[in-house]
């Protein structure tokens, strides 16, 4: 399995030079798997140069989406995603159904006449809108997939992929419970014992990174600047390596980098992880985009 | 009281972020006109996040009580993308004024869309807590937003689209984006109408070769573009919209080919870059 980031910037695309080591673009991550479909998970600004390359060396016939949410910063490629314009393209969402909206409306949406100027009617790539609901476990091709209710507003998925013998976990965007329910449906199911609620989903949580060769984790604040603003629906670097420790995961990129983050916090936001590592076997950086990460 | 014109985005269609963008600038559409008090915000790109990040340093946005007049051209995305990042929305007290042509309903219904719960951790204009004010500019009746005087043109684009004209006692400025320039009697009456702006701001997307690919999407070749500022003859006009991909040598490249087709001792063109500030006249004239 080869994963790579095409985006790793949290809310909304950053183009300063003081950003550039680590990327600007929004969330969008490639999945490689022996013998199969690429598979994207979200379609923020980092997926869409990656378009234009693989309509350029040959459009795929079959591309999969597994979408976290429907936030802008993890959608705003789709419309100019070059392979929905290519005939003989199959491209299969899947996605999670956000406060009563389907993926395959809120796509529509983004063609707007007011709002864009090509109509939705002139993509030529036949596509799937497959709604996928927390708990979801099925294959594609050889590749198990898994998906979990994050706590961030609307419903969020964490997607698990096993595939060769390798797993990898995509945590974004999420934030801890702390009488924080954020998370589609949260609120009433909490209310019948609130502690009960925030155990089983930290306990959710972990089983579903559990042994993960690979965790991406939205890292969006620190400790400091996570204060006031826990409804906001992101993680810390702590948050995350906790995560991951209980659930013996290998390797643990720091991803959703604030758009304010400057490179240099970045850097200090890793040096600051790995200093939390230190008597423990899991690897742990920073997210850059154009990394490659072979499993 | 000397008047600027500075973008916060010059980009067309959709943000992509690369190193080699960083001289005109990666963030889409959005552009200010200043006196030393009254600023104008043209266009909610997301280069309105950067002027919000500048805001917030400049003066105590959370407090609220501070107003903000902001004129949109169109609803296109990369036009109204960044209104949901610009910080003064989420603090009560302050005013966002927002002018158009258009009805009401209809800027409410674009913006809620760009708002809605399922996009945004918002749920539509009324979640935020700021104070909204929705203004139809007209065409009979003199539009003035405190110094400035506005009038508007449509353009030739894909649906409707304005160009605004501000005139101020210190200058005038034309704006016209999106718009494609090629030959129609919109364009001519444009033309007419934008006459004897000190600084013309002109989109200008693509080649010549890319315009003939894309003929019907409602933007302009650098040579129509180059057209229409040699009938208008502002002293300095600005060339805004690049294409998403098109890096900074390349740019300068085409932006010295432009040059030598229409500069005088009199007239001056670049194609805009972000975060620079240009004069609306130069200082001497005053």
């Amino acid at each position: 399995m080869i994963v790579t980031l095409l985006g790793v910037r949290g809310s909304r695309p950053v183009s300063t030079t003081d950003v550039l080591r680590y990327g600007g673009n929004t969330t969008s991550f490639k999945v490689e798997v022996r013998g199969m479909a690429p598979i994207f998970i979200d379609g923020g600004t980092g997926l869409y140069e990656e378009g234009i390359r693989l309509v350029k060396n040959g459009t795929p016939e079959k591309i999969f989406f597994l979408n976290t949410h429907t936030h802008w910063d993890h959608i705003l490629s789709y419309p100019y995603f070059r392979p929905l314009y290519e005939e003989g393209c199959d491209i299969v969402f899947y996605a999670p159904i956000s406060l009563n909206r389907r993926f395959e409306e809120l796509v529509r949406g983004q063609y707007n006449p007011r709002a864009f100027p090509v109509p939705f009617k002139t993509l030529k790539a036949r596509q799937s809108y497959i709604d996928a609901m927390p708990g979801d476990c099925f294959t594609l091709d050889q590749t198990k997939v898994k998906c979990y209710q994050l706590n961030h507003p609307g419903t969020t998925l964490g997607w698990r992929l096993e595939a060769d013998g390798k797993v990898l976990a995509v945590i974004t965007d999420n934030a801890p419970i702390e009488n924080n329910y954020l998370g589609e449906g949260m609120v009433e199911k909490s209310k019948v014992d609130p502690k009960e609620f925030e155990n089983n989903f930290n306990d959710g949580l972990v089983e579903f990174i559990k042994d993960a060769d690979l965790v991406i984790y939205d890292t969006h604040f620190s400790s400091q600047t996570i204060k006031g603003h826990r409804h906001w629906g992101h993680s810390t670097p702590d948050i995350a390596i906790d995560f991951c420790l209980k659930a013996k995961a290998k390797r643990l990129i720091l991803h959703h980098h604030a758009p304010e983050a400057t490179d240099k916090e970045v850097e200090n936001k890793a040096e600051q992880a790995w200093q939390l590592v230190k008597d423990h076997n899991l690897q742990v950086e920073s997210g850059s985009e154009g990394m490659r990460i072979w499993l | 009281m000397a008047l600027s014109v500075k973008f916060y985005g010059t980009r067309g269609q959709i943000m992509s972020v690369s190193r080699d963008r960083m001289i005109y600038g990666g963030h889409t559409s959005c552009i200010t006109l200043k006196d030393n008090g009254d600023m104008l915000i043209f266009d909610a790109g997301f280069g309105i996040s950067k002027l919000a990040s500048t805001l917030m340093r400049e003066e105590n946005v959370k407090s609220g009580g501070h107003d903000y007049h902001i004129l949109l051209t169109h609803f296109h995305w990369d036009h109204i993308q960044g209104l949901q990042y610009f910080n003064p929305i989420y603090f009560k007290g302050n005013n966002i004024h927002v002018y158009s042509p258009f009805a009401r309903t209809e800027v409410c219904q674009v913006l809620n869309l760009l708002l809605d719960g399922s996009y945004t951790p918002f749920n539509g204009l009324d979640s935020l807590p700021c104070q909204w004010h929705f203004h139809q500019l007209s065409d009979e009746t003199e539009n003035k937003i405190g110094p400035y005087s506005i009038s508007y043109h449509p353009t030739v684009h894909v649906g409707p689209c304005y160009a605004y004209r501000i005139e101020h006692e210190n200058g005038v400025v034309a704006f016209a984006t999106d718009h494609d320039a090629v030959t129609s009697e919109v364009n001519e009456s444009l033309v007419r109408w934008a006459k004897g702006a000190d600084v013309l701001i002109h989109e200008a997307m693509f080649t010549p070769t890319e315009y003939s690919r894309h003929i019907d999407l409602g933007h302009s070749s650098f040579l129509s573009a180059i057209e229409n500022a040699k009938k208008i003859d502002a002293p300095l006009t600005l060339l805004t919209h690049h294409a998403p991909l098109r890096g900074d040598a390349e740019l300068s490249e085409h932006e010295r080919y432009l040059e030598k087709l229409i500069n005088t001792k009199d007239r001056k063109l670049s194609f805009a870059r972000e975060g620079v500030t240009y004069p609306v006249r130069d200082e001497d004239d005053e």
